[in-house]
């Protein structure tokens, strides 16, 4: 006879529909009598559907917008990826500044002529561990917006440099800003 | 001069990435487009504040962005962003975590106030099998990191086991344990809810 322990180990798999028959039945039949384990699956199924059923929320309206303002703020101050002339046209540019947009554009296409120079990209490493590359990268590039620290150990320092980089990009936007007038 | 492209929902993420990659910025907007709700649902209850959910979903498109080479097609793109997106909102709950230490009282959550009213603990709440929203994510904010993760990403977002596996970087076993565990915890953590219930029904 296997003890409560070792079943509970399955209940998940159970409440999945993944463990083999002959397992499953072996659950059931201890389920069958024993109570505690009963309500203890009974209590993470009915928990598992309050989950799937938890209120969805969609981003807010002005997402887009932010976001390309943000990209564009980025790529004012520097740039870690290529860029290409085309950039913008894609995109309805919001009011913020569309001569300040005209300058970037013709900065941009200096920069990119030699795209290798600005690329951390194209190393071997493995797909998965890339957002702890980019820490690495990130920490050197003058343009990270929030930087995010990955270990507990730089973390407090990178709280400072935080405020600092936002500190700098107000002063980013102030002069995008200024160039539209 | 604007090219006005139309783009089937067919077309898959993996090639609108390679796409963006050559530098195509309407690639980039489509899959912002699919992606932006469920990682912001995902990134919320990581974090509990909507506000900072926002903003780090903003920053892991900005990274998508500002990285995008570093995607290879071995894997999906959705592993790629969760990855991401997972990683930031960690870092923010580690953000979170020191400046409590600092600054005890000035910590407020900008949320409502998960304290669980008495007219709330009644067994109804559990035997229709739907908890409130804010009791189940105030379980969820006392899981620990590792197990919230695994939890998020298999009972809300609904990913298959093989997909966490990628997303986080560890062994399918793994994967499965947490989840076990977690359930568990979550479980021994909402016992109230179902105590009153056994009772009543004798
Ligand atoms: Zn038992």
């Amino acid at each position: 006879m296997r003890h409560c322990n070792n079943y509970e180990e399955l209940f998940s798999s159970y409440i999945d529909g993944e463990l083999a028959l002959s397992a499953q039945k072996d659950l059931e039949a201890h389920l069958d009598g024993c109570p505690g384990c009963r309500e203890t699956v009974g209590r993470m199924q009915t928990i598992r559907q309050s989950m799937t059923n938890l209120s969805a929320l969609t981003v807010s309206a002005d997402f887009d917008h932010k976001l390309h303002q943000r990209i564009s703020q980025a790529n004012s101050t520097g740039s870690s990826g290529s860029l290409f002339p085309d950039f913008f046209s894609g995109w309805k540019m919001p009011a913020v500044g569309f001569a300040a947009v005209l300058a970037l554009v013709s900065f941009f296409t200096l920069i990119d002529l030699n795209p290798d120079s600005v690329n951390i990209s194209d190393t071997d490493k493995p797909i998965l561990s890339a957002p702890a590359i980019q820490e690495d990268a990130v920490t050197e590039t003058p343009n990270q917006l929030y930087a995010m620290p990955q270990n507990e150990a730089t973390a407090a320092e990178q709280d400072s440099t935080n405020e600092r980089i936002k500190e700098e990009l107000k002063k980013n936007l102030d002069i995008v800003n200024d160039g539209q007038r | 001069m604007k090219k006005e492209t139309l783009r089937a929902d067919k077309v898959t993420d993996e090639t609108l990435i390679a796409q963006f990659q050559q530098g195509d910025v309407q690639a980039f907007d489509v899959l912002v487009r699919r992606y932006k709700d469920q990682l912001l649902n995902y990134v919320y209850r990581f974090v509990n504040n909507r506000v900072d959910a926002e903003d780090i979903v903003q920053e892991t498109f900005l990274r998508v962005f500002k990285n995008k080479h570093y995607y290879k097609e071995i894997a999906k793109f959705s592993t790629w962003v969760y990855t991401i997106a997972g990683n930031l909102a960690k870092t923010e709950l580690r953000r979170r975590k020191r400046r409590k230490i600092f600054s005890v009282s000035n910590f407020v959550n900008d949320e409502r106030d998960f304290d669980i009213p008495d007219g709330e603990r009644t067994p109804d709440q559990a035997v229709d099998g739907s908890i409130k929203d804010s009791i189940i994510q105030q379980a969820i904010d006392k899981l620990p990191p590792k197990f919230k993760e695994v939890i998020l990403l298999r009972d809300v977002q609904g990913f298959a086991y093989e997909e966490i596996s990628q997303i986080l970087n560890i062994p399918l076993g793994t994967v499965k344990s947490r989840v076990n565990r977690g359930r568990l915890k979550l479980q021994e953590d909402l016992k109230f809810l179902f105590e009153n219930d056994n009772h009543s029904k004798g």
